[in-house]
């Protein structure tokens, strides 16, 4: 699982080229959207959607689902371990 | 990039209940008796509304380019169509409909018959939901709409265009919205998204626009970049009482990278919607400061 996490950590970093950041600075916990966390926006989000898709076979159709899986990397990874089909 | 505010979110005037009394009205007069009720509001909006009144009078002096005077009467009449789009929306909600002409129709018609999905972007000139009524779209028309419009402006056009294959998607904090339109693109649906407000996402992309530079948002060419669906513009001008002509342009973009390719598509789409504003410059309805 923690592998996970920094690899989804560190595809979060390239996908949305957030250059400053190391995958060490962000918070397994910390929000990704709204100004307490990495403070994303819709852009990012649509991003997100398209790196379930792609890397771990993902379709997100359900807008309420979606936008708990993104809380935090800790739910992102939890969830992708339980239904990725790559 | 950088970030900009949202200064004006288009949301409709008046209370539930003047909007409720216009949809009655608009059954039972004819439209050019409520475009003159209509017109006697104006001179209210002029001095009341004077944010508005000084944006409207800088792009007609700044950047069409017309005298002081022609300037003022030139946002008397862009009021005037204003107050007339919007009652044509009324008149619609009541049941009315209007005769359009559709320019370049076989693009849009091949992209309805496909089983892919595009983006559709709109803009805040002349009247883009009249554009609902038109296409008899066989594919679903998913509309990004501001969150705050009035509750029950929000239920006379779910209901209305609810028998034209058309939804309304409210922008959400919670980034849901996203969710609902990358999953109606996904499964071959319309896209519908203005181009010439930046909400939902800070990021835009800085063009020049009539001679000045604008911001643009990225969000609906990132949408159709990223998903990898063509991209089209709609502008539906109002031509006469009950007439509308819409225009249908394809926004193409060359570009190596992501960035390139949006940023190549929001300039192709800034190119369309100067024409268009040289063609019907008294249908522009950004009602603040667009330059800045």
């Amino acid at each position: 699982m923690e592998e996970l996490k920094n690899e989804l950590k560190q595809k979060i970093i390239n996908v949305l080229n957030l250059v400053d950041l190391t995958p060490g600075d962000v918070e397994d916990d910390a929000p990704l959207f709204g100004d307490n966390g990495l403070g994303l926006d819709s852009i990012d989000a649509l991003e997100l959607i398209l790196l379930m898709e792609k890397d771990y076979g993902i379709k997100l159709k359900d807008a309420s689902a979606g936008k708990a899986i993104f809380q935090s990397v800790n739910v992102m990874a939890d969830y992708i371990e339980k239904n990725r089909t790559r | 990039m950088e970030e900009k505010e949202v200064k004006w979110q288009g949301k409709t005037d008046g209370t539930p209940f003047m909007h409720r009394a216009l949809i009655a009205l608009c059954r039972v007069l004819p439209l050019e008796i409520m475009y003159f009720f209509m017109a006697t509001a104006i001179p209210f909006y002029l001095v009341f509304n004077h944010k508005g009144y000084i944006s409207i009078y800088h792009y007609f002096r700044r950047r069409m380019g017309r005298g002081p005077l022609w300037s003022f009467f030139s946002v008397c009449y862009n009021h005037l169509v204003f107050g007339a789009v919007v009652i044509d929306k009324f008149a619609c909600f009541a049941g009315k409909r209007f005769k359009t002409r559709i320019m370049n129709k076989e693009l849009i018609d091949k992209l309805l018959s496909s089983d892919k999905g595009f983006v559709m972007v709109g803009s805040h000139v002349g009247n883009g939901e009249i554009a609902g009524f038109s296409f008899n779209s066989p594919k679903r028309i998913n509309s990004l709409v501001f969150a705050g419009e009035a509750a029950d402006v929000m239920a006379s056009r779910r209901d209305t265009f609810a028998a034209h294959n058309v939804r309304m998607v409210p922008v959400s904090e919670d980034m849901s919205h996203m969710f609902t339109l990358s999953s109606a693109i996904r499964d071959g649906e319309v896209a519908c998204i203005y181009g010439d407000r930046i909400f939902s996402s800070t990021r835009n992309v800085r063009l020049p626009f009539m001679g000045v530079d604008a911001d643009f948002p990225q969000g609906p060419f990132a949408l159709a970049a990223s998903m990898g669906v063509p991209a089209i513009s709609v502008f539906v001008m109002k031509e006469g009482i009950r007439k509308y002509r819409i225009w249908l342009y394809e926004i193409s973009s060359g570009g190596e990278s992501r960035s390139e390719i949006v940023e190549g598509m929001a300039s192709c789409y800034a190119g369309d919607l100067e024409g268009m504003m040289r063609k019907y410059p008294s249908q522009w309805f950004n009602f603040y400061e667009f330059w800045g």
